[in-house]
């Protein structure tokens, strides 16, 4: 555990360095808040909800959202499309508790704070849960996003994901920068 | 074909150059060329559509594979998947483009040039003899996230299409080759067939010799040669005396091998360049051109007898055959085919006449001759419609008592012209036309007929009819007589048949159970005239044989002449001893009814009791007459 947890710090450490390095950059065509809220939806596109959570009757694809209010927006832009035949739901949250009922939960640095007792609500509750927070809360959510090279690369917690009974297309597995 | 026997040459070669089989060939590898273009070009559209379902269904993997590649912007991963198609050597060039139109990833096969790329936008697929290109949608679960462009060469399908051909190529090449050698054999077998078709019309397949249609036509070749010529032509006709003896007696097996055998011998003894031809059964024809005179062809000819009068040996047996000639030649006896056919075989029947084995050269009296019996011929066919026929009856006397036991049936014919015709004349005649049956036949009729009458009236007189050797061969004999004694109502004990001891002899073993069938009715045989041909005893023994006749040639002069006197008394002895009544007929005198009745003789007929008498005088006769009545003791008869 020891290697694995120093190898992992090495790594975040790099990606530090690195999203540093990107907002050095000039910005692209899309901004950043547009191509991460177009990667959560793909995200999700490429998920698989246990039956229970994703009721037949057609009911909408419920996006919590704790982030900055410009990311928020951004995100809120998918309401206009649609997964898989079903509305999407964009909800900002506030409290843990609103976590629940939750497919997906993307949390924002804005909320680092409220994070643990979240992730303590949504776990088990079968919730797609994405970050762009680096370090820590890379280990406790299913996805983390994070920019490297210019590029926004991913990573999946494949641990997290069974834990919350999500099954993610071996598509996306392929093009995550590490899925373990 | 066989030529030598100097047949005309329209037989030997009626087919002309065999070219036939050149054409068969160049029409069939012909058919296979096309065949093998339409196979060609059929597996040409085969191929390519298979090439793009392949296409296709690669375009499909891609596609999916590509599809979150294109979603996350993931160059790397999208050229990843493009480079998976190093894997098929038919793709060239493979592009991937962003919903924008933009290039995302790309895949080139080595040694392709860039420029040469055109993607295409209106069209989604575009196919040119020597590749084809795809542009298709990738799309996630059902959302559009690029485009797919892939372009295909098809050298692969022109290498497998190469070997297809070739390989056609090879086949057709292979049954060309092939059929040529079956056409040119089975045309060897057609015209072997031609060939045999063509002996067996023109040859006798039993001495192999050139049969009477090719008689026919060398003949009337020659004779016109001749004509042109100013030449003579000389006609031979030999027919083998008593071969149908030989036949009889010996199979048709040993009489084949007999004219086979007398064909060698014939044919080794004409000139070169003449030909022995077989125009009937027994007969025989040879076309002699150049003999300068009738000396000449009396020297051929002697030659011919004196050939075949050495013995010959034939499976086995050592037969002496003979033969009569009859000879006519061009332009003496004839100027035409008809005429010098007809008179060869007149002469021919004069030479059997004279008693066989010789030869006679055609005259005018022997056509005089045929004329008449072709006349007499024609007439015989008429008199049975014309009930000129008679039937007469000899009776038989019981020598001890004097009564009348028995009557023979004569036949006459009354000629409306010719008055009273012999039998000697018309009896032949009849028996080679085989008219003798049909006559026969009334004759025993009228006899039954007669006799039912009589015998009604309270005679118990037989009637003896004479059977010849013809009737004797018809199969329904037996049937007929059965036949007539129904119809007649004639008690069978009452009917005699006679034959001659030479008939009975030739048709032994073949007529033994017919004659048995005879014998259970009740009928019974008399041999007639023996004594002049040859009997064995055992014979008379096996068949139902009831009464022997001694021919009137020994009854001649007895009691003169002390041979005959031997003859006759040794008969009487003999028959006597087999229990056989003897009957002896031409009894003219009282001495030879004498003579004949103190030597045991039981029976008589002649002139001395009575010339044969129609039936109204036979009626008259026996009511002067003593006459054996019914329900008298059998007496003489078994």
């Amino acid at each position: 555990m020891t290697s694995s947890g120093l190898s992992k710090t090495i790594m975040i450490f790099l990606g530090c360095l690195m999203a540093v390095k990107v907002y050095a950059m000039p910005p692209v065509a899309v901004s950043e808040y547009e191509l991460k809220a177009a990667y959560l939806y793909n995200f999700a596109l490429f998920t698989t909800w246990p039956p229970e959570k994703m009721a037949a009757d057609g009911s909408a694809v419920v996006f919590c959202v704790i982030a900055q209010d410009a990311q928020v927006a951004s995100i809120s832009g998918l309401q206009s499309k649609k997964l898989r035949d079903r509305s999407i739901l964009v909800r900002p949250i506030v409290s843990p508790e609103d976590g629940r009922g939750c497919h997906v939960l993307f949390i924002g640095a804005s909320g680092a704070e409220v994070l643990p007792k979240l992730l303590e609500v949504v776990r088990d509750a079968g919730t797609l849960t994405v970050t762009d927070i680096a370090d820590f809360a890379r280990k406790e959510t299913v996805i983390s996003m994070a920019i490297e090279n210019g590029r926004l690369a991913f990573d999946v917690n494949l641990l997290n994901a069974r834990r919350a009974r999500l099954t993610l297309s071996s598509k996306l597995l392929k093009l995550a920068r590490s899925a373990n | 074909m066989k030529t030598n026997t100097g047949l005309p040459l329209w037989i030997a070669q009626k087919t002309g150059p065999n070219n036939t089989w050149r054409i068969d060939l160049v029409v069939t590898a012909a058919a296979l060329l096309l065949a093998g273009i339409v196979l060609i070009v059929a597996e040409f559209v085969i191929l390519r559509s298979s090439l793009l379902g392949e296409l296709n269904v690669q375009m499909r993997i891609i596609g999916d594979n590509s599809g979150a590649a294109l979603m996350f912007n993931d160059h790397v991963a999208a050229d990843e998947i493009l480079g998976t198609l190093q894997a098929s050597p038919s793709v060239d060039v493979a592009i991937l483009y962003t919903p924008q139109g933009k290039d995302f990833a790309s895949y080139r096969r080595q040694g392709i040039e860039t420029s040469t790329i055109s993607p295409l936008v209106a069209k989604s697929q575009r196919v040119t003899l020597t590749y084809v290109e795809y542009i298709r949608n990738v799309e996630v679960e059902g959302i559009p996230v690029g485009k797919l462009f892939m372009r295909a060469n098809m050298r692969q399908l022109y290498i497998q299409l190469l070997w297809y051909v070739g390989t056609t190529v090879l086949v057709v090449m292979t049954i060309i080759a092939a059929s040529a050698l079956l056409l040119r054999r089975m045309r060897r077998v057609v015209a072997h067939a031609e060939e045999r078709v063509g002996y067996l019309a023109y040859y006798d397949t039993v001495t192999h010799l050139p049969n009477r249609h090719a008689f026919n036509e060398r003949f009337e070749t020659m004779l016109g040669e001749a004509r042109a010529n100013s030449q003579n032509l000389t006609l031979l006709f030999l027919d083998l005396d008593d071969f149908k003896v030989v036949n009889d007696t010996l199979g048709h097996h040993v009489g084949d091998s007999l004219l086979k055998t007398v064909a060698e011998k014939l044919s080794a003894c004409v000139r070169q360049g003449d030909a022995v031809y077989r125009v009937g059964g027994d007969e025989f024809a040879m076309i002699l051109p150049n003999v300068p005179d009738r000396e000449n062809a009396v020297i051929i000819a002697e030659k011919f007898i004196r050939i075949l009068n050495r013995p010959l040996s034939v499976e086995g047996h050592t037969l002496y055959v003979s033969a009569s000639i009859g000879i006519s030649m061009y332009p003496q006896d004839g100027a035409d085919t008809t005429t010098l056919l007809r008179n060869a075989d007149a002469a021919m029947y004069s030479a059997k006449e004279r008693g066989k084995n010789n030869f006679q050269h055609f005259s005018e009296e022997m056509h005089e001759k045929t004329s008449l019996r072709l006349a007499l011929e024609g007439d015989l066919r008429l008199a049975l419609e014309r009930n000129e026929f008679e039937v007469h009856y000899q009776p038989i006397i019981a020598l001890a008592s004097g009564e009348v036991v028995a009557v023979e049936a004569l036949l006459r014919w009354k000629h409306p012209e010719k008055g009273m015709i012999s039998p000697n004349a018309f009896i032949p005649l009849a028996e080679t036309t085989g008219l003798i049956v049909p006559i026969g036949e009334w004759v025993l009729r009228q006899a039954c007929m007669h006799a039912h009458t009589w015998h009604a009236q309270g005679h118990e007189v037989q009637v003896s009819v004479n059977l010849s050797g013809r009737q004797f061969r018809e199969e329904p004999l037996i049937d007929t007589i059965l036949h007539i004694l129904l119809e007649t109502g004639l008690d069978p004990s009452m009917l005699m048949l006679e034959i001659t001891e030479s008939v009975l002899m030739e048709h032994a073993e073949s007529t033994v159970a017919r004659l048995y069938r005879l014998k259970d009715m009740g009928i019974y045989l008399s041999i007639d005239d023996f004594g002049t041909g040859y009997s064995s005893m055992t014979y008379l023994k096996r068949f139902p044989v009831a009464k022997l006749k001694i021919d009137q040639s020994f009854i001649r002069d007895i009691p003169d002449d002390s041979e005959d006197v031997a003859i006759t008394t040794a008969t009487i002895q003999m028959a006597h001893g087999l229990k056989l009544p003897v009957v002896a007929e031409g009894i003219e005198t009282q001495a030879q009814a004498d003579f004949l009745r103190e030597h045991g003789c039981d029976l008589g007929q002649g002139y001395l009791f009575s010339r044969p008498i129609n039936f109204a005088a036979l009626m008259e006769f026996f009511e002067s007459s003593p006459v054996r009545q019914k329900l008298q003791s059998g007496g003489l008869r078994k």
